[in-house]
């Protein structure tokens, strides 16, 4: 079949941000021990509390076992294999001011398409730059302190804002709540964090742009944002890796505290290397986010667009615990060649009147498969609580996987849960109406999946809409030529 | 010290032995014995199983259940024949507490042979030796503990091209006897070519007896052209647990239609399995469960597309009163080549108590693209401004509650092809809702 | 036969009605008016009785007794009824279920018997012809799947059936196209007699064609700004209602 060839061409893509930045790196030897764990913190000049929680963290973490419920598969991972810590050399102390930031790591971002000078950014979005374990440049900081939000790399939140970090750190992730989030919890080395005093509307987009460079070494970042009463944040992360034949593991850890009528939007559009088309290499994206819509009428929306990682595994998720309170939960999908993904969210719905929407896409092409996993418990106090889901599936190509395995739990009956989900492919009638609109193929193609993602896009801020629609075109069109 | 599950079904298992049908075939005793070890290897699922997750197991498992072999319990003939007779059927075999107790009916019919499966065990084994090895992969310890157990059942098979229009009844009455008996009844349906059947399957519980578990294994076979309706009603002491299994083979155009009713039992489960064997068959798969006081009822469906152009729809529906809980999973999985399978599932719930649960979690596994497959779901209470409308006109609140709660259940029972079958669970359904004697009245 | 007075309702926060005032004889029709917003739907849904809606002042009297007292079903047992603006789909009961179940249960608080099988299907044959509604009609769920005109129809069926002293119809002229606009207004004219009352509760004049009011009433902000006859419809339906405010 002509268009079943052509689909093949289309998954088979070029992955654009492959390229490695010869850089010298100060890099802890590979290894998990305790003594790693101190090095780590000693590298960072961190306060004792924060030692005696990773090694905490690491003492649970050793009694814990890797789960193996997902629907993805993979070979073991050796976790003595991998380096814990590696940071650009002349990045040692951070640097003051992006003069000092070294100009190869500049370029790189530059490449990347994100330009850390401020005067070249695009208006309103500040950039917290994290080149493999260590945050190298952080923008529009002066700007936001007038406004009272923090927002700078973890490690420097730990050197200044102790008390902040002491209070929130593992208050919606506990280090022992599961295997992952655990590793993380012993081993993080940088990440964001936000902290936007009550009253405050956050006066520009914030985004983070993570990069592993090093090779053999895995990222494990740590994101903290918290929400004083009445504020509202949106935040951005970004996500790329060089092409590299080895799979490297993401460790990632998210955290999100909003209080009475305060708002966090958190968007992702993550581009992990996803291997090459035989499967070989790519980045393991396993993480755990989660927020906690602490106070009333609080929200917390999580947006996701996922088109790289060899494996994703992740549920960004909600704890609707103040009254009145909002979840969000919009993704996009994309597993090609044999990307796999199992992904979605738990939504738990703890106080009154709580409402959470999930809206899930996922476009399965050449042997990807693509899971939607997500739990909706409406606890026995969440009188009035209401939940809509929505996961819709899309298929290129007859050796793709589509699969959807919610969990819905009810123990109110004033609560209302719907849940619908469907099957779908390209069909050849589309194609066909397209062309005859005078459409090429790979031009139907692009306007189809887009207007299958068009519910998610509309919900990212507008530049990074625009930014994920073109990496959804880039995955498709490429192969085409 | 208390015996471990396996120290007792292995105890049991040599006190009971002879008693149980087929100890003179060695293939048959092997297979109960293989069963047996497989119940040992295994063990009861664990609470973290994930096909128990959401069922207090323990209930289940903390009785050491016995084998009854010496009596049949004390019947009234009467009242049997006249529990039959509420069904308009071609042939009724009644079994009591679990074991054959005798066919009421048209006995000579030439269109199918209908046995108990002690009778059949013990003359000609060989006539049920395929299906039985068939089942040695077993779903679940309980389904183990039915093979190394089986005192009877049913075997029907239905000869090709028979058309059998009034219902075949089976007919399963449990009487008093001791405490934590467990019965364990297989049941062998074979449908012949292009034959067409209609079959109704009831539990039933005479008195209040305490604690006894049923623990039920069906193998259904349509034969290439088969049409079967297939209807089960467990309507079981509110002490009582219920397990059941079916497994489905549906072969090339076939079209199998099943509709089940979970009223009774502590805790019930059904668990149906159906595989798709040949092109352009069809499967609808219906239920309806009610629960109150702290009873359970789970169900458990897995489809299995595995060749092209079958057709499955399913629709399953809840009502929870009290503190009543219901589970339901509907599993879709359409294998890569069954292109061009068309897969439905819906599952809704009622909510009538502030204490009732459900957990509900219809699934999709797909590897074919050209399929069209979709499920939702929903749960929630009585919709207030349909329950304002009804009562605008005058009719009683507790009249119009009891309406709206017929009126959800009531696209269960429209799928009932048979119109007896479907005015005989209309009028049992009506006997279980709270205003029953107005809203008989009304919908006649 | 309806007697309401300086009526105070809010839903939530919000006070919708602001002290109404309106008097109802029997064998009258009155049309009330107004803009969206004003209060129209309001009124109409708290003489029916219907929850979320909070008087916080006034009264209202129906045939001499505490309307506001009453549970929707007496209301209409009493026989009060309102048509919908936006009849509910009920899937599973089907519309005999519920006529002869509103039936029997306004005879029953009559101190009648209850209708025989052969009587009650005579009865709804009749009224169906009166509506243009084919007898399939019955045996379909209540409003599901129906189209809008046949919603607005099977309203006027269940209003024949039980021939209510007060009717109230709520914008029951709106998604209608003029087919239907006439059966519907010729079953409500077939209804009217001198013991019974209507209240036509509307956005537009178009519906007074068919159905001549003996008053018109103009509600803004929760209250009746004036009253008048047939001719006040003519000029709020040439001028606008922007007219009576200023």
């Amino acid at each position: 079949m002509e268009s079943q060839e052509h689909l093949d061409s289309i998954v088979d893509r070029e992955y654009q941000h492959g390229f490695v930045t010869e850089i010298e790196s100060d890099t802890i030897p590979p290894g998990l021990n305790e003594d790693t764990i101190r090095a780590i913190s000693a590298k960072k000049n961190e306060p004792e509390f924060m030692l005696e929680w990773r090694l905490k963290a690491y003492r649970n973490w050793l009694k814990m076992i890797e789960p193996k419920w997902s629907n993805v598969k993979y070979p073991p991972i050796d976790l003595q294999e991998i380096t814990y810590y590696s940071a650009p050399k002349t990045a040692g102390d951070a640097p003051k001011s992006l003069d000092e930031v070294d100009p190869l790591l500049l370029d790189t971002y530059n490449r990347l398409g994100i330009p850390l000078e401020e005067q070249k950014m695009l208006a309103g979005i500040a950039v917290d730059a994290v080149f493999d374990s260590v945050s190298v440049a952080t923008t529009f900081k002066e700007k936001l302190s007038e406004y009272g939000v923090i927002f700078c790399s973890f490690s420097e939140a730990v050197k200044n804002h102790p008390d902040l970090v002491k209070k929130y750190l593992g208050t919606v992730v506990p280090y022992g709540d599961n295997y992952f989030a655990g590793l993380n919890s012993a081993v993080f080395s940088d990440g964001s964090f936000v902290y936007v005093p009550k009253g405050v509307r956050c006066p520009m987009e914030l985004s983070s742009y993570f990069r592993i460079n090093s090779s053999k070494t895995g990222q494990f970042e740590r994101t903290l944002i918290i929400a004083e009463e009445g504020s509202y944040v949106s935040y951005l992360e970004g996500c790329t890796a060089p092409m590299r034949d080895e799979n490297q593991l993401h460790a990632a850890v998210v955290e999100l505290i909003a209080m009475d009528n305060a708002e966090i939007k958190y968007s992702t559009i993550q581009n992990w290397y996803p291997g090459d088309k035989n499967g070989k290499g790519g980045i393991y994206n396993f993480v755990t986010k989660r927020g906690k819509a602490a106070g009333k009428n609080s929200k917390i929306s999580w947006t996701q667009v996922e088109t790289g990682s060899a494996i994703t595994w992740k549920y960004p998720s909600v704890i609707l615990k103040g009254d009145n309170s909002i979840g969000e939960f919009y993704s996009v999908a994309l597993t090609a060649n044999h990307q796999q993904a199992d992904t979605g969210t738990k939504m738990i719905h703890l106080g009154r009147n709580t409402k959470s929407t999930i809206i899930s896409k996922g476009i399965s092409a050449g042997k990807g498969q693509n899971t939607y996993r997500g739990l909706v418990r409406i606890g026995n106090k969440a009188e009035g609580a209401r939940n809509y889901s929505q996961c819709d599936s899309l298929l290129m190509g007859d050796r793709c996987g589509a699969h959807t395995f919610p969990y819905i739990e009810v123990k109110n009956n004033n609560a209302k849960v719907e849940h619908e989900a469907s099957t779908s492919r390209i069909g050849e009638d589309q194609l066909f109406f397209c062309k005859q609109r005078g459409l090429s193929e790979e031009e139907a193609i692009s306007l189809i999946v887009n207007g299958f993602c068009k519910e998610i896009f509309n919900v990212l801020p507008m530049e990074f809409a625009v930014e994920a629609q073109k990496l959804l075109d880039i995955s498709l069109e490429d192969s085409v030529g | 010290m208390k015996t471990t599950p396996t120290e007792h079904y292995h105890q049991q298992f040599t006190v009971v032995r002879s008693e149980l049908p087929g100890l003179s075939t060695p293939w048959f005793d092997q297979l109960r014995k293989d069963a047996l070890n497989r119940f040992s290897e295994k063990g009861f699922p664990q609470r973290k199983a994930e096909d128990w997750k959401y069922t207090n197991l323990s209930v289940l498992t903390d009785h050491n259940y016995v084998t009854k072999t010496d009596q049949i319990g004390k019947i009234n003939d009467g009242e049997i024949n006249s529990i039959a007779g509420e069904i308009d059927a071609e042939i009724s075999l009644v079994l009591i507490n679990g074991r054959f107790s005798k066919l009421l009916g048209n006995l000579t019919s030439e269109n199918f042979r209908l046995e108990n499966l002690a009778t059949l065990v013990s003359r000609e084994p060989e006539t049920i030796r395929e299906y039985l090895a068939e089942s040695a992969e077993t779903l679940t310890a309980f389904e183990s503990l039915n093979t190394a157990f089986m005192a009877d059942g049913v075997y029907l098979h239905v000869n090709r091209d028979a058309k059998i229009s009034k219902p075949i009844q089976i007919l399963h009455v449990t009487t008093s006897q001791d405490d934590h008996v467990h019965y364990n009844t297989r049941n062998l349906f074979i449908f012949g070519e292009n034959s067409e059947v209609r079959i109704i399957e009831r539990f039933l519980s005479l008195d209040s007896i305490p604690g006894y578990l049923n623990n039920t294994v069906s193998q259904v076979i349509l034969k290439d052209g088969a049409k079967a309706e297939y209807i089960k009603l467990q309507d079981e002491d509110p002490q009582s647990f219920h397990l059941s299994v079916h497994r489905v083979h549906l072969n090339r155009d076939s079209r199998f239609s099943a509709h089940s009713f979970s009223l009774g039992g502590l805790l019930s489960r059904n668990d149906v399995r159906v595989d798709f064997l040949g092109e352009n068959a069809s499967c609808n798969l219906n239920g309806l469960f009610l629960v109150d006081g702290e009873r359970q009822a789970d169900n458990y469906t897995t489809t299995e597309h595995r060749v092209p152009r079958c057709q499955s729809s399913e629709q399953y529906k809840g009502i929870l009163n009290d503190q009543g809980k219901g589970v339901f999973r509907g599993k879709i999985k359409v294998h890569q080549d069954a292109q061009k399978s068309d897969a439905r599932l819906n599952n809704s719930n009622l909510l009538l108590s502030e204490k009732a649960e459900v957990d509900t979690m219809p699934q999709l596994e797909i590897y074919a693209d050209d399929v069209k497959c979709s499920h939702g779901s929903g749960s929630g209470q009585l919709d207030t401004e349909q329950l304002f409308y009804l009562t605008s006109r005058g009719i009683d609140h507790a009249v119009a509650h009891a309406l709206l709660v017929f009126g959800f259940a009531s696209s269960v029972l429209e799928r009932i092809e048979s119109e007896s079958l479907k005015g005989f669970f209309k009028n049992l359904l009506i006997s279980r809702l709270s205003a029953n004697r107005e809203i008989k009245e009304l919908v006649q | 036969m309806l007697k309401i007075n300086n009526l105070k309702v809010s839903v939530g926060d919000q006070q919708i009605l602001n002290g109404l005032d309106l008097k109802v004889n029997p064998g009258e029709v009155h049309a009330i008016m107004g803009p969206n917003g004003s209060g129209k739907s309001t009124l109409a849904n708290v003489l029916a009785g219907r929850d979320n809606y909070t008087v916080t002042e006034g009264s209202v009297q129906y045939l001499g007794k505490d309307l506001l007292e009453m549970a929707p079903e007496v209301r209409s047992r009493e026989g009060l009824f309102m048509a919908f603006q936006y009849p509910v789909e009920i899937p599973g009961v089907s519309n005999i279920y519920l006529l002869k179940s509103a039936l029997n249960a306004k005879r029953k608080h009559q101190g009648l018997d209850e209708l025989d099988a052969v009587d009650f299907l005579s009865l709804v044959k009749e009224k169906l012809d009166l509506v243009q509604m084919d007898r399939s009609f019955l045996n379909r769920p209540v409003n599901e799947g129906f189209s809008g005109g046949e919603k607005k129809r099977n309203e006027i069926l269940q209003m024949a059936v039980l021939e209510p002293k007060l009717s109230i119809l709520d914008e029951t002229d709106s998604g209608l196209d003029i087919d239907a606009l006439q059966i519907v207004t010729q079953g409500i004219n077939t209804l009217k007699s001198e013991t019974r009352s209507i209240i036509l509760v509307t956005h537009y004049q178009r519906i007074l064609d068919y159905i001549t009011p003996d008053f018109v009433h103009v509600l803004a902000d929760g209250k009746i700004v004036k009253s008048g006859d047939r001719s006040l419809a003519y000029e709020v339906d040439e001028k606008g209602y922007g007219w009576i405010k200023n």
